[in-house]
């Protein structure tokens, strides 16, 4: 009987402590996700409030939402009328550098891995070592370059810009994917007549998808959210979002509404792509990054 | 059979076009530059001065200041980020229902551009009408208007590493969330039948799996906090005073409000000194002994 009851203590305590344990949990998982999101919500109330509610103190739980300043930013009110222009300005270069570091940094991933060549592990370290460069070392020799070449304000040269910067970090990346990948299943696929070409088309490739899908959207957001070179090597025609955002902070003092609803759409490309692969992006963390 | 040789130099050979043009050449113009006097307009009336930009640089206590704040900079969020980076993901290692909309979420802030995510918090840490100052206010009574977190040289560090930190920790979340997912469960089971509570089972067992993630975190946050630019130019640009003076800032403000390409130049290349040191430090630790 004694025992009984101590067993029944002792379960009540774990218990216990289980649920204390979850309680716990709970607070500090609510706690990330209020550090995490807070700014991000907070900019997307401004972004729907009028000036008078923005400046409120204490500040309104409740408001009327208005639309007010997206309808100016697409208008001539904010960026006098050339939001759409940059928009399409970052979804170019963003697209364009991304797809050839994505082409590039496959084949470029796929034969360190897979071929052993002279020179191969400095190679690959000389690749991972000019990831260091920081790009504000770069800006004034750049500047004065990109003048010379006579690609000022040329969206060619931030899509070449951006693909040098990132390439290292997706040759890193896909590298690591292909690793993971036995050489076994290619060497079948030989044996049963396949060439080389055909086993990475026909087994490879679809292996590594994940992994090229996430190295892809890094690269993609690495290029939108650039600001220094964009902001130096361009006046108006091929200038990004990005580029343009001090534009907000005039003469008169900073546009908040326009700051909130610019910022917004400027997360949007990065949240739809994050929403549809988010899995992949943290397995191919774990399999391009950790694992080495 | 000659070919055969050749083949992976030449598919690797166009990321060592674009990094030899868009890294290294540029790199190497910018440690030209230094060494002489040029206004960066007038980029042809340039005259050899030796070392003479060096000597200006580093005999300046405004440079010296620079570098010191950049380093304080660099180890406080890299700290954190570590240590939060880690604390989020153990959080977030469950296999609860729903817990994929909370990495996504928690994946938010490294996704939004920091060229505005300067500018919303500039809004958020704002004396009089920002949040941060209500929420002071309502937990712990600090009346709002006191902490003029932007405007007092000490606050407006502690408002730059924090929005630093938010900003750029999902990225070490993300690498010990991956790594988290990608220990063994056999070796925790058994150390629980043996009679290991957590703290000894995280010391023993999980710690030595997150080495390598741990290393990765402080290799790449070391890199590229070193350069911070964009979050510190939209939020504080430097000010107040030079209490924000980040050697990134002070580099740009050089060559592109003051035109002194090579005296920043000069700044650039002491800053190239201090990211190559730190960055060959990690990598031989990373790699081991390596073999080039």
């Amino acid at each position: 009987m004694e025992k009984l009851i101590r067993l029944y203590k002792t379960s009540r305590k774990k218990k216990m402590t289980g649920v204390l344990k979850t309680l716990l949990l709970v607070m500090g998982l609510t706690i990330v996700l209020i550090w995490s999101l807070l700014p991000i919500l907070w900019t997307l109330r401004i972004s729907l409030m009028s000036k008078v509610d923005a400046f409120s103190m204490p500040p309104k739980l409740f408001f009327y939402p208005t639309f007010e300043n997206y309808i100016k930013l697409f208008s001539k009110a904010y960026f006098g009328g050339r939001f759409i222009h940059y928009f399409i300005n970052s979804l170019i270069v963003s697209i364009g550098s991304m797809s050839i570091c994505a082409l590039l940094g496959a084949i470029g991933g796929y034969t360190f891995s897979r071929y052993k060549f002279k020179g191969d592990k400095f190679l690959s370290f000389s690749i991972i070592a000019s990831r260091m460069m920081p790009p504000v070392v770069l800006v004034i020799p750049l500047f004065l370059l990109i003048k010379n070449w006579g690609l000022y304000d040329n969206l060619i040269a931030l899509i070449f810009q951006y693909t040098a910067f990132n390439l290292p970090f997706s040759t890193w990346m896909m590298k690591g994917f292909v690793d993971e990948i036995p050489v076994d299943l290619e060497e079948s696929a030989m044996v049963d007549g396949c060439s080389k070409l055909g086993a990475f088309f026909r087994i490879t490739s679809y292996l590594i998808a994940p992994g090229f899908i996430a190295t892809s959207i890094y690269t993609f957001i690495l290029s939108w959210n650039e600001f220094l070179f964009a902001f130096i090597m361009t006046s108006t025609k091929a200038k990004t979002l990005a580029a343009a955002a001090p534009e907000l902070i005039g003469e008169v003092g900073v546009e908040w509404g326009a700051i909130a609803s610019m910022g917004i759409c400027a997360l949007l490309p990065a949240v739809i792509l994050t929403l549809f692969a988010s899995r992949y992006l943290i397995k191919g963390m774990l399999l391009g990054a950790v694992k080495r | 059979m000659k070919l055969k040789r050749v083949y992976p130099y030449f598919l690797v050979s166009p990321i060592f076009l674009f990094l030899v043009i868009f890294l290294v050449y540029p790199t190497l113009y910018q440690v030209y530059l230094s060494f002489y006097d040029i206004y960066l307009l007038r980029p042809d009336k340039a005259t050899y001065v030796g070392l003479t930009n060096y000597f200006k640089v580093l005999s300046d206590p405004n440079v010296i200041h620079s570098i010191y704040l950049t380093l304080l900079f660099t180890f406080l969020t890299v700290i954190l980020e570590l240590v939060l980076g880690l604390a989020i993901a153990l959080l977030l290692d469950r296999s609860w229902k729903g817990i994929g909309i909370l990495e996504t979420i928690v994946l938010l802030p490294f996704f939004a551009m920091p060229i505005v995510s300067g500018l919303v918090w500039k809004f958020l840490w704002d004396a009089d009408w920002g949040i941060i100052n209500y929420l002071l206010s309502l937990i712990f009574g600090i009346k709002i208007g006191t902490l003029n977190w932007l405007g007092d040289p000490n606050l407006a560090f502690i408002a730059i590493v924090v929005t630093e930190v938010w900003n750029h920790t999902p990225f070490a979340v993300l690498v010990f969330l991956a790594s988290l997912k990608a220990i063994p469960i056999q070796p925790i089971e058994s150390a629980k039948i043996d009679g290991a509570n957590p703290i000894q089972i995280f010391r023993h067992i999980t710690l030595p799996f997150l080495t390598p993630a741990i290393l990765i975190v402080l290799t790449f946050r070391t890199i590229f906090n070193l350069r911070v630019f964009d979050v510190i130019y939209s939020l504080t640009a430097g000010g107040p005073g030079n209490a924000t003076y980040l050697m990134s800032i002070n580099i740009y403000f050089s060559a592109f409000r003051y035109y002194q390409a090579g005296y920043g130049g000069a700044l650039a290349v002491i800053l190239l000194i201090i990211t190559l040191i730190f960055g060959l430090i990690y990598f031989k630790i990373l790699y081991g002994k390596l073999e080039v």
